[in-house]
């Protein structure tokens, strides 16, 4: 008997994760399509997609909060990005405090004006923001860092 | 007129580990010391304590990035889960590992290794009081099988929650593993490894 209860509840438990992957899944491939055109055709709007205390480690650099974040991409020259691989996780709730979090990792290369083309590695922790069933994903957190070039 | 008084735009330089604080420092160094000393120790079971029940685990090799990684890299290939290549649900699904029980299962069938771990460059990402985010990246090198003394390349994302004693405790963990470069071959494990009896603290780039 109780063996076959607590087999219900794990696989009720199991088919909610699997939807909760399956959520992060749909929502890592949407944001990485809109994070990278944005960076690199409408920079300026791109503040839009973090959150007002979202940070970001760049290279080692800190930065944080709208104001900061959107100085710092002016600065950045502009950018061609290729997003060749990336790969999602619904992150756990006691992590986040039952908090829709989901972790987004991608790498590929780029190309910023003046510079020669590098590899990087770059992640996120996206949080949902549900306003009239509509749910957005919003930035919490982004690093970034430039793969070692190749000699 | 005006837009020629604007400087030009330049890359900022790039900086070693972002830790945040020094408290946050010493732990982390702490915590991959320890779970590094597992994990190459050739049985990765011990890593069970370094786990959440919940825990998450994927491991993701770049597509096409650097020439021949498909084949230097076969060992791997089967688990990597590239989203963006990979459309079919019951794959997404299947290649992310859920359950300590499956992530140790799944780290213990990877190749024996050895880290670097004075080439760790590590950022936290995002820290609150129920999580801490940070990102290592270093070298390592395989040391059985075929590709034995193959050095790799690594980017790796741990999300930890508190644990007793001043413990973390692992709920999600993100692993690339790509080919290193000539210059990351030529410049690993130029140092000797820390030895954990003398100094319980390794120091790594800063």
């Amino acid at each position: 008997m109780y063996c076959q209860a607590s087999g219900a509840a794990e696989a009720m438990a199991n088919e909610n994760f699997k939807t909760y992957v399956d959520q992060a899944c749909r929502a890592a491939e949407e944001f990485a399509n809109i994070y990278y055109e944005t960076m690199d055709k409408r920079r300026r709007v791109l503040t839009k997609l973090y959150l007002d205390k979202a940070t970001l480690v760049w290279n080692g650099n800190a930065v944080s909060g709208q104001a900061a974040l959107a100085e710092f991409f002016e600065m950045l020259p502009s950018s061609d990005f290729q997003v060749t691989t990336f790969d999602c996780q619904p992150v756990h709730e006691q992590a986040t405090l039952n908090h829709n979090t989901i972790l987004v990792v991608t790498c590929g290369s780029v190309k910023f004006d003046g510079s020669k083309q590098q590899y990087f590695n770059q992640n996120f922790l996206l949080t949902a923001q549900t306003t009239n069933n509509n749910t957005v994903w919003k930035i919490a957190s982004d690093c970034f860092r430039f793969q070692d070039c190749p000699n | 007129l005006l837009c020629d008084s604007f400087p030009p735009t330049t890359l900022p330089p790039t900086k070693g580990s972002y830790f945040g604080s020094e408290d946050l420092k010493a732990l982390i160094l702490r915590f991959l010391q320890q779970y590094y000393t597992v994990y190459d120790s050739g049985d990765r079971q011990g890593l069970l304590d370094a786990y959440h029940d919940g825990a998450c685990c994927s491991l993701s090799i770049p597509f096409s990035l650097h020439n021949h990684s498909r084949s230097t890299l076969a060992e791997y290939f089967k688990n990597s889960r590239n989203v963006k290549k990979l459309k079919d649900p019951t794959m997404r699904f299947r290649l992310l590992k859920h359950t300590k029980l499956n992530v140790v299962a799944f780290l213990s069938e990877l190749p024996k290794t050895q880290h670097d771990i004075n080439s760790f460059i590590v950022d936290v990402c995002a820290q609150t009081n129920t999580l801490l985010s940070f990102t290592v990246n270093g070298v390592f090198k395989e040391v059985d099988g075929k590709c034995r003394d193959s050095v790799r390349a690594f980017t790796r994302v741990f999300i930890v929650v508190p644990a007793g004693n001043n413990g973390l405790c692992i709920v999600n963990d993100q692993l690339f593993i790509r080919k290193a470069t000539n210059k990351e071959i030529r410049k690993a494990f130029v140092m000797p490894a820390p030895t954990p009896s003398s100094s319980p603290v390794p120091t790594l780039t800063a």
